[in-house]
């Protein structure tokens, strides 16, 4: 890839449009030259390369640092508030001619501003673009991530190697030079790809480790659960067989129990048993009644004898009431007080006197000692009627006697008649077969029973394994989850350890590679710096350390690298750098600003030399000064050069003008 | 209430010898007695029975057998089997000829209870035996 336009618009001292060309056609004929005077625009040509892949300038001193990348002339023609734009573009080929083109614009709007007229500010992100040629060679493509694409083909990184001030060598040999040494030698081994590969192989090795869920604690307790439930379903199904065989063979035997019944004539049995207990029932019902009967009998019996035995002393009470009441003095007429009263005065209740002892004075004593003539009265009057009728209910009770005599004997009749009946139905239940029958049917009852029982024992079995069933199937699927946790587990441990291998393995095979490139640059490197440098044999050793940093060592051993001249520092920056371009496979250009500045001839003379040599066919840009341009410099170059470049200053447009 | 009933009211119990009291305990529960009142009916019939062997007794130690409104209306043979031995219209007059009357009868099933007693050795004969005398009448 060769640089064969460089445009660039209104950045910095180059105002307006600014073509330069490169011849990159002319065979054997690698190096171009930029010539101009000091302050003419080389620097401000190296920065607009390195600013248009990179977005930043790299090699202005600290006076130009703060300048703006936009042309002041520029910024003066723009109105107050109007944007204006500065751009770089790269045009580089391949051996068919143009292959890629790099853009890089930014815009600016100028702003008032008391202390700076030409305030400018920036509007946005640059806005970089890239196009490729297309297979056929017919158009250009747009390149799509084009900071990717330059950051693939030209790294900023290892710029340092590639675009470079020769006056500003020495600083290469700065304190980070040691990992941009190493950054260099990993970009020139590829070793990019490997640290990203072990890279992620790390990353992916934390992620394993992350991902490891660990054993479950309760594992074992579950495996063991689960052998437990298997064993009680196992049990619960042994139990559920023989309860089924169980079941069958009582219904089995139900069937032989009920076609013995139904052989054996079990309706008339029934009916027989039937009538035997209606016949007992009666009975019961008749013997209550019976006894009923029989206890009023005995209540009438006694009472009609206890009345016929009192009939002769009630009959006595009887004529005497009648008597009294058939007297003339009944009911009494006078009180028996006031019979009291007339006792005293010896007076009869007519009025005439009575004597001592006589009849009359005993009827009177008597009455005066009634009580009560009224109650008197009244019990014999209650007697009077009341005693006759007891004498009269005794033939009535002695009738009644008769008829429930005969009513218990019915009851007796019938009894006798029901109990025969009875005997009867014994004897004929006796001849058939009733005894074995009833104990078959009660056998019958007691199979019933037990198939009840077996019935429920299936259901309970049934229920039991159902149940155990469902546990054990959420104890498997947890079981499983750990399982798989488990395998997923020992899958990730042999990952990691096979991770954790390759890392090793890459590692070490980086290590052997940067090794092998960094002795082969530190060989070309000597090599180089011997053919460039006039007095290189004064130096003994040219080494890379191991940790990367460049040492040049005397015969005596001693470090050199610091107290190299500036044609020694120049000369093994650019043998360091042409070992380095020798083993690249980035195919840029070399562009070196002020290349031979500061050196003197000798060494002028040796890089003129053995540069091209050592950078065959590699596209080289000097950008010298005339007074760089020696002819001993000339004079070996000038074979080899394809493009001779003149900047000079333009004072009427204020601008450069190149030819 | 009947104008006995007021009468009656005024004496409290009738009374048996004490040792008596369990012969009317063991016939109470004869079958022959199940359908009676108890003891105002067994105190009769012991009554009857002494009348009719023309046999009474004295009570040594009497003591309560029932109140004497249990009776009821047989009140009346009581104090008419007193008033028939008394000759007494007391007997229906007042509290104590009425006591006297019932003194009488006590004697009588006092001794009756006792002829009572044998008889219901044999309790279906003693049945049959009462029939048979009612029946011939």
């Amino acid at each position: 890839m060769k640089l064969s336009k460089i445009t660039i618009n209104d950045y910095r001292g180059f105002y307006g449009k600014n073509v330069i060309e490169f011849d990159t056609d002319k065979k054997g004929k690698n190096i171009s030259l930029v010539i101009a005077r000091n302050d003419t625009g080389k620097t401000t040509l190296l920065n607009a390369i390195y600013w248009c892949l990179y977005g930043d300038e790299q090699f202005y001193s600290m006076k130009n640092s703060n300048k703006r990348i936009m042309s002041n002339k520029r910024i003066v023609e723009t109105s107050m508030d109007r944007k204006m734009k500065v751009s770089v573009s790269l045009v580089f080929n391949d051996e068919k001619g143009p292959k890629y083109e790099i853009t890089r614009d930014r815009i600016f709007k100028r702003v008032p501003d008391d202390d700076d007229e030409l305030k400018i500010v920036q509007q946005g992100e640059d806005i970089i673009t890239g196009m490729e040629m297309n297979q056929k060679g017919t158009g250009f493509e747009h390149i799509e991530h084009i900071e990717d694409f330059i950051a693939r083909n030209i790294p900023k990184g290892i710029s340092t190697f590639f675009i470079l001030d020769g006056e500003q060598l020495k600083a290469i040999f700065s304190s980070d030079i040691n990992y941009q040494i190493r950054d260099a030698i990993e970009r020139v081994a590829n070793i990019g790809a490997l640290n990203g590969m072990i890279d992620n192989l790390k990353a992916l090795d934390s992620k394993y480790s992350r991902a490891k869920s660990g054993m479950d604690p309760n594992s074992g307790a579950l495996q063991k659960g689960i052998e437990e439930l298997e064993e009680r379903i196992k049990e619960n199904e042994t139990n559920l067989e023989k309860s089924i065989k169980e079941k069958l063979k009582l219904k089995k035997q139900i069937q032989e129990i009920e076609n013995y019944l139904e052989s054996h004539n079990e309706k008339i049995i029934r009916e027989y048993g039937a009538r035997d207990k209606r016949i007992r029932e009666e009975n019961e019902r008749i013997v209550d009644e019976k006894t009923v009967e029989e206890n009023q009998l005995n209540s009438l019996i006694i009472s009609a004898y206890i009345l016929e035995n009192s009939k002769k002393a009630i009959n006595t009470t009887i004529k005497k009431f009648e008597e009294i009441m058939n007297s003339d003095n009944f009911p009494p007429a006078v009180e028996p007080a006031h019979v009291f009263q007339l006792l005293k005065r010896k007076e009869c209740i007519c009025g005439n006197k009575i004597s001592k002892n006589s009849d009359a004075e005993e009827r009177l004593t008597k009455l005066a000692n009634t009580q009560s003539y009224k109650e008197y009265f009244r019990i014999i009057s209650q007697g009077d009627a009341y005693l006759p009728q007891m004498i009269k209910s005794l033939g009535d009770k002695i009738g009644l006697v008769g008829k429930l005599r005969k009513k218990i004997s019915d009851y007796e009749t019938k009894l006798q008649k029901n109990e025969k009946e009875l005997h009867e139905i014994s004897q004929k239940l006796k001849d058939s077969n009733a005894e074995e029958i009833r104990e078959k049917a009660e056998e019958k009852d007691s199979v019933d029973r037990a198939i009840i029982r077996t019935e429920r024992d299936i259901i309970v079995f049934e229920n039991n394994i159902t149940d155990l069933k469902a546990t054990k199937k959420e104890a498997e699927i947890k079981w499983n989850n750990i399982k798989a946790k488990t395998a997923k587990d020992q899958l990730i441990i042999k990952k990691s350890e096979k991770c954790r291998a390759l890392i090793k393995y890459a590692e070490e095979i980086k290590l052997d590679v940067m090794k092998t490139i960094k002795d082969s640059i530190q060989e070309t490197t000597a090599k180089n710096f011997r053919e460039l440098h006039h007095k290189a044999k004064e130096y003994e050793k040219v080494t890379i350390d191991d940790n990367f940093s460049l040492s040049i060592r005397d015969k005596y051993g001693g470090q050199l690298i610091n107290e190299l001249s500036q044609g020694a520092a120049l000369c093994f920056g650019l043998a360091f750098m042409t070992a380095l371009r020798n083993y690249s496979g980035y195919d840029v250009p070399i562009i070196i600003d002020s290349p031979v500045g500061k050196i003197d001839e000798g060494n002028r003379e040796s890089i003129a030399k053995n540069i091209p040599n050592q950078l065959k066919d590699r596209q080289i840009i000097f950008l010298v000064t005339s007074s760089e341009y020696t002819s001993v410099f000339k004079e070996f170059l000038e074979k080899q050069i394809s493009t001779e470049v003149n900047l000079t200053y333009n004072s009427k447009s204020g601008g450069i003008d190149i030819s | 209430m009947g104008a006995i009933d007021e009468f009656i009211s005024k004496i409290n119990y009738l009374n048996i010898d004490t040792n008596k009291r369990e012969i009317y305990n063991k016939l109470k529960n004869l079958t022959i007695f199940k359908g009676t009142r108890g003891n105002p009916d067994i105190f009769l019939l012991s009554l009857v029975l002494g009348l009719k062997h023309g046999k009474k007794k004295k009570l040594m130690n009497s003591s309560n057998l029932f109140r004497v409104s249990e009776l009821g209306e047989d009140v009346w043979i009581a104090l008419s089997i007193g008033y028939a031995e008394l000759k007494d219209i007391h007997v229906f007059e007042n509290k104590d000829g009425a006591r006297e009357a019932f003194r009488v009868c006590e004697e009588y099933a006092n001794s009756g209870i006792e002829i009572l007693n044998d008889l219901m050795k044999k309790p279906s004969e003693f049945t049959l035996n009462l029939i048979e005398e009612l029946l011939k009448k």
